[in-house]
């Protein structure tokens, strides 16, 4: 295995001098006018939206019928995009995630077209915006949003007299209510490292507000075991591990939902992605989505960009490319996107149809009450250390560890 | 015609040297220059920084920590390997009646790859167990024993075994054929007891073959990457991280493409040195049969 990896390290990795192709099907067919059909690559990672998005190229097509925009997903899809990206590759079109710094430091290499100042761009919120500017110019086109908080078996908590709570205390009260009912009051899943990592940086945010998180990851001196912002975190896991359901450790995101959909458990802190999975998995009941409840009983709502585009800076066909990312953005395909999507549009006058998660979603543009993930500043990959390190705190409830591996990962 | 001659058995070999060249040792070499470098995998420029990404490796804790785990699951695969083969291929080699049917069951699992054993065995461990667990009321089954931080190695000591016995009985039961017959009758007439015999007849037969059992499994258990990803992805929390995955996740999770390159020339210079001092230490108990 290890002289494959070391293959498979090496080969990316050679393929970037070696490579100066470009492998965009350059379609060079020649229609009756005598106008040239032009072939675009558009890199999909988002699986959920591919037929959406075969039938947004159907319509452009209408309007543009020399152009033939070529839908490409693969699986692991991230990783290709890379290789692709190193070995001088890239595709025309490309969604990615402009909040990761793994996407900062593609734009600082200049991958990516500049399009600040681009008439693509005037539709779009400027809140969202100017979260993913990289030093003030513009990569990338944020099209939806995600956000995080707690789904709630609606039909179950008006049987049992329950209320939305809003505070942290009301949450717990809560939880204490439906354990008495012999229910579980969390779906969790711990060995789905990402989806602890979700939940906990979302529990810190809303816990000590977005600035003193950010200090104490930057602050090399300030360790995990004196943080207030670190303390409040593992009591509010705790809290949350108590009132799970006793297989947590070993259940997956998939068995979570299940145990919510199913009725067994009445609350499911996930994000918004997860509606198709919850009806998916049958939910009769009635389910809604309120966001995490913090001391002042005005919770927040974490979240960033979903789905996103940007286009290569070398590019061959940059016009016809520009046009496709332009139709992407105008009202009437995100219009069609958000209908059946669901998630929250970033186009001006959009929106989306979906009332269980509303609640939170609507947050998304109200003042003060919409912040973005903790990790979008942290170094690429610290992410998916974070959600190692707080899965093996819910799992192992080794505190000294924690703190100590926590502390090792930012450099304290 | 002499200068053929004389090339000729060179000639033979180049086409697999070629291979070999094109696909192991030019990646090698490549994999070493960027070691030295400060790559992260992701921009287009890099700085050679000599040998700056072998050195933080000696203070890299998760590393010691994975080379830990490592060496200890190799070590426990080896020994039970060796132990559950040599017993089996024992018991296959004196079954009279139904000897194909044991054989094609016991050899059924290797014909299967590592991930899809993974896969399959996590479902095991997620859902079926714990309901057999429950129904038949043990408290330790009814939970996912690849999430308990105390039986989680043992899971998967277990799922490689499953699968990776196969091959090691196959190759027991032909060492045992190959033990001449009338030299276990000669030692039987001398009085050697059953232990006696096993020991100084039969033993000697089956080192070249232990030897080779030992190596291979030895660099199966250091190598362990596949199925750990798909039964725990390196958990609870980091467990079960081989050193394997860790170049894996510093490569592609955490983007510290040079880094992960170092590690893994080390891995690679460390499994050299074991299997040379395995190589030399067994093959000196070896016969000529």
């Amino acid at each position: 295995m290890i002289p494959l990896l070391t293959m498979m390290l090496a080969v990316s990795a050679g393929c970037s001098s070696s490579s100066n192709g470009n492998t965009n099907q350059e379609g060079q067919g020649t229609t009756d006018d005598n106008t040239k059909k032009v072939t675009i690559e558009l890199f999909n990672q988002k699986s959920e939206i591919k037929d959406n998005l075969n039938q947004i190229i159907k319509d452009f097509n209408v309007e543009n019928p020399n152009i033939e925009v070529k839908q490409v997903q693969v699986p692991d899809s991230r990783k290709v995009l890379y290789a692709r990206m190193a070995s001088n590759d890239m595709p025309d079109i490309m969604s990615i995630f402009p909040n990761e710094s793994d996407f900062r430091t593609q734009a600082k290499s200049g991958y990516f077209m500049d399009l600040t100042g681009s008439d693509i761009l005037a539709n779009i919120n400027p809140t969202f915006l100017d979260d993913v500017k990289y030093e003030g110019k513009d990569y990338s086109v944020p099209l939806t949003m995600n956000a995080y908080g707690i789904y709630y078996n609606a039909t179950q908590f008006e049987k049992l007299g329950l209320k939305v709570p809003t505070t942290w205390a009301e949450l717990e009260q809560t939880a204490a209510a439906i354990k008495e009912k012999d229910l579980i009051p969390f779906a969790t899943s711990f060995k789905a490292q990402w989806s602890v990592g979700h939940l906990t940086e979302t529990l810190m945010v809303n816990g000590s507000g977005l600035d003193p998180v950010n200090q104490f990851f930057a602050d090399t001196s300030a360790k995990a075991g004196d943080s207030a912002v670190f303390q409040k975190l593992t009591a509010q896991m705790e809290f949350i591990r108590d009132n799970s359901q006793p297989d947590a450790p070993g259940h997956d995101y998939a068995d979570a939902v299940n145990l919510f959909a199913t009725g067994e458990a009445l609350m499911l802190p996930q994000g918004i992605w997860a509606v198709p999975m919850i009806q998916q998995a049958g939910m009769q009941d009635e389910y809604k989505m309120f966001p995490v409840p913090n001391d002042d009983g005005k919770g927040i709502v974490v979240g960033g960009i979903d789905y996103a585009l940007a286009i290569a800076a070398k590019s061959k066909h940059p016009e016809e490319a520009k046009k496709f990312v332009k139709f992407m953005t105008e009202q009437k395909t995100a219009q069609y996107l958000a209908d059946n999507e669901k998630s929250p549009s970033t186009i001006n006058g959009v929106k989306a149809d979906a009332p269980q998660t509303e609640d939170v979603t609507k947050l998304l543009t109200e003042e003060g009450r919409y912040y973005p993930w903790p990790h979008f500043n942290w170094q690429a990959g610290q992410d998916s250390n974070w959600g190692a390190e707080t899965s093996a705190y819910m799992i192992i409830k080794d505190k000294k560890a924690f703190e100590s591996s926590i502390n090792n990962e930012f450099g304290k | 015609m002499k200068t053929i001659d004389k090339y000729s058995h060179f000639l033979f070999t180049l086409p697999a040297l070629l291979l070999y060249s094109l696909f192991f040792i030019y990646p090698m070499i490549n994999g070493f220059l960027y070691s030295l470098t400060d790559w992260d995998g992701l921009s287009t420029d890099k700085q050679f920084v000599g040998f700056t990404n072998y050195w933080k490796l000696v203070q890299d804790d998760r590393i010691v920590d994975s080379l830990g785990f490592t060496f200890k699951y190799a070590l426990a695969l080896v020994i039970a390997t060796v132990i559950l083969a040599l017993v089996i291929a024992l018991l296959l080699n004196r079954i009279r009646r139904f000897q194909s049917f044991f054989r094609t069951s016991y050899f059924f699992p290797a014909v299967l790859s590592m991930i899809t054993v993974g896969l399959i065995w996590n479902q095991l461990f997620a859902h079926a167990i714990p309901d057999i667990g429950k129904a038949i009321g043990s408290e330790m089954l009814s939970r996912n024993l690849l999430s308990d931080p105390n039986w989680v190695f043992y899971g998967i000591l277990f799922v490689s075994l499953w699968q990776g016995l196969a091959i090691p009985i196959l190759l027991f039961l032909a060492a045992l054929q190959s033990v001449p017959k009338d030299l276990l009758e000669a030692a039987s007439l001398d009085g050697a007891s059953l232990f006696q015999r096993f020991r100084s007849v039969v033993m000697p037969f089956l080192i070249p073959v232990l030897n080779m059992i030992v190596i291979l499994t030895a660099k199966s258990g250091l190598t362990a990457f596949d199925y750990i990803v798909a039964m725990t992805g390196g958990g609870p929390g980091r467990m079960t991280e081989s050193v394997g995955l860790l170049v894996y996740n510093f490569a592609f999770q955490e983007f510290k493409f040079s880094y992960a390159s170092a590690l893994a020339m080390v891995i690679f210079v460390i499994i050299g040195i074991i299997s040379i001092v395995q190589i030399r230490s067994l093959s000196r108990y070896e016969v000529n049969a």
